[in-house]
């Protein structure tokens, strides 16, 4: 009986590894899937497999396109208005402890808070977490596949544009289009 | 080993396990089931046995100690070695016994069942198995020389016994 | 063979003297030859050792009832490794099963369903346009981290310098 037990655990460690969000990510994201406050954005692997049918418009997002195509799933819970950002972000930070990631970067910038976790597979990132916090804004990134960082990187290079920007952005966006469940 | 190994190498000595256990039990049922039980377990630990120098001696060991386990746990025992004795007793009376070589043939196997269990046990492993020294020490677990001595004595018991049934038994029927 | 052989061979046999050989010799002898007077009670002796060995014998119904047993026996022996790692790949197949199933979307009927209780968004286009903008988010606010590390470098850089201008 236990030797069942640990072998189910087993293949259930090895399907999550591969194929799945960690298992306190989702958690993390569920527990918040009713609150008003944030904004929240599930984009699946069934929604990945549709980008492939759209061309590359320009060659400037090609590499962009190229990166968007290994992923398997982007979890997003946002918002740049709450009061007790920072209670989230600590209860977001505590909550991964449990679960094996690798601390990337850590930065402290006045107010803000921002830290990148990596989860590693067979040399390759799988799964990427960015926790920002403090000043009214709460961000919990989560993207997972097959993450390359360089690649990802270089991406905002050329851009000379402030990454907060594009929170105010996904902010809108959210509140125009509530999460449907 | 395989099965047909088996039936090649181990079963055959079925025969002489059977004698041997119906030298303890003497009771030819009873001596079956030892058989049996022997040639299974043989079979069971065939791996292991393939090794020994002699699988047979091995058999005939279990033999004897599984003989001696039944004679210990039944009363079974003792009543049929006596019925056993009943039979060799009254075989001279008996008419289907009355033939004068039948007659002689008990009266051998009266002898034998006289002596003491070991000279038996190594006289019949030489003379009815065709056992060597080393391979009787070996099943009786006893040592060499125990071997000879026993062996010595049980065949001058039956040297005398037989000149005195040559002298008189036989004589006097002819 | 002449008799004064075979008296001599028999005192050997009584002193337990004699070879396995000279022991056959010697059941053979009285097993095919008429002996004199004076040995007819040694010629029972062998007779009945022949006789022993020619009709205590188990029968061929004893071996079948053994290689019955035996070969039920091997194809247990045999079996049972096996029908473990069955065992323990069918518990593996179940529990794969029903990870797929609980982890891969359900069949085709209900998948518009799924999407849309799942996704945010029902538009590709839009989502894509949001991971798009995820991606740069991740990519700007990772750059400014590794600004903010490079900066530090800088420093402890100047630092040594100091250190070792001193």
């Amino acid at each position: 009986m236990k030797k069942l037990i640990v072998i189910v655990l087993l293949i259930d460690l090895i399907a999550f590894r591969v194929n799945a969000q960690d298992a306190a990510i989702s958690s993390m994201f569920d527990k918040y899937a009713d609150n008003e406050d944030l904004t929240k954005v599930t984009i699946t692997s069934k929604m990945f497999d549709l980008f492939t049918e759209f061309e590359p418009e320009d060659p400037e997002t090609k590499e962009l396109t190229e990166a968007i195509s290994k992923l398997k799933g982007l979890k997003i819970l946002a918002s740049d208005s709450i009061q007790n950002a920072n209670q989230y972000y600590q209860e977001a930070a505590s909550s991964i402890q449990s679960s094996n990631f690798e601390e990337l970067m850590s930065v402290r910038d006045g107010k803000e808070n921002m830290r990148f976790l990596i989860k590693e597979n067979g040399g390759k990132i799988s799964e990427l977490l960015m926790l920002v916090g403090g000043n009214h804004k709460f961000v919990a990134l989560d993207l997972y596949g097959e993450i390359d960082l360089k690649q990802i990187s270089k991406l905002s290079r050329g851009m000379k544009i402030n990454g907060m920007e594009y929170l105010e952005n996904i902010d809108k966006q959210g509140k125009k289009k509530p999460a449907e469940h | 080993m395989v099965l047909e190994e088996f039936k090649n190498s181990v079963l055959p000595v079925k025969n002489k396990l059977y004698r041997f256990a119906l030298r303890f039990l003497g009771n030819e049922d009873e001596a079956k089931d030892v058989v049996q039980e022997v040639l299974i377990k043989a079979w069971d630990r065939r791996e292991e046995i393939q090794g020994y120098h002699s699988i047979e001696a091995w058999c005939m060991r279990l033999t004897k100690n599984l003989s001696l386990n039944k004679l210990k746990s039944g009363h079974y025992s003792r009543t049929m070695m006596l019925e056993e004795e009943d039979r060799y007793d009254s075989a001279q009376d008996s008419p289907y016994t009355s033939t004068e070589t039948h007659d002689v043939l008990t009266n051998i196997q009266r002898l034998l069942g006289r002596l003491p269990e070991k000279q038996r046990l190594v006289l019949e492993l030489r003379d009815i198995e065709g056992y060597a020294y080393q391979e009787i020490s070996d099943i009786l677990g006893i040592d060499l020389n125990q071997v000879k001595v026993n062996l010595f004595r049980a065949r001058q018991t039956l040297k005398k016994q037989l000149i005195s049934i040559d002298a008189y038994g036989l004589t006097n029927n002819r | 063979m002449d008799l004064q052989t075979i008296d001599e061979l028999l005192e050997k046999y009584w002193n337990a003297e004699t070879t396995p050989e000279e022991e056959a010799t010697l059941r053979q002898y009285f097993s095919e030859h008429e002996v004199p007077r004076h040995l007819q009670g040694v010629a029972q002796l062998f007779r009945q050792y022949q006789a022993d060995q020619h009709f205590k014998k188990l029968d061929a119904a004893f071996d079948d009832k053994v290689l019955k047993e035996i070969s039920s026996r091997k194809s247990r022996f045999d079996w049972q490794p096996f029908l473990r790692i069955a065992a323990v790949l069918t518990l593996f197949l179940m529990a794969a099963l029903l990870l797929k199933q609980s982890l891969l979307p359900p069949p085709e009927t209900e998948q518009v369903k799924v999407v849309q209780a799942e996704d945010t968004y029902t538009d590709p286009r839009l989502a894509y346009e949001q991971t798009k903008q995820a991606l740069l988010l991740v990519s700007s606010l990772m750059n400014e981290g590794t600004q903010h590390i490079e900066e530090l470098e800088k420093f402890s850089e100047a630092q040594e310098t100091i250190k070792s201008e001193k």
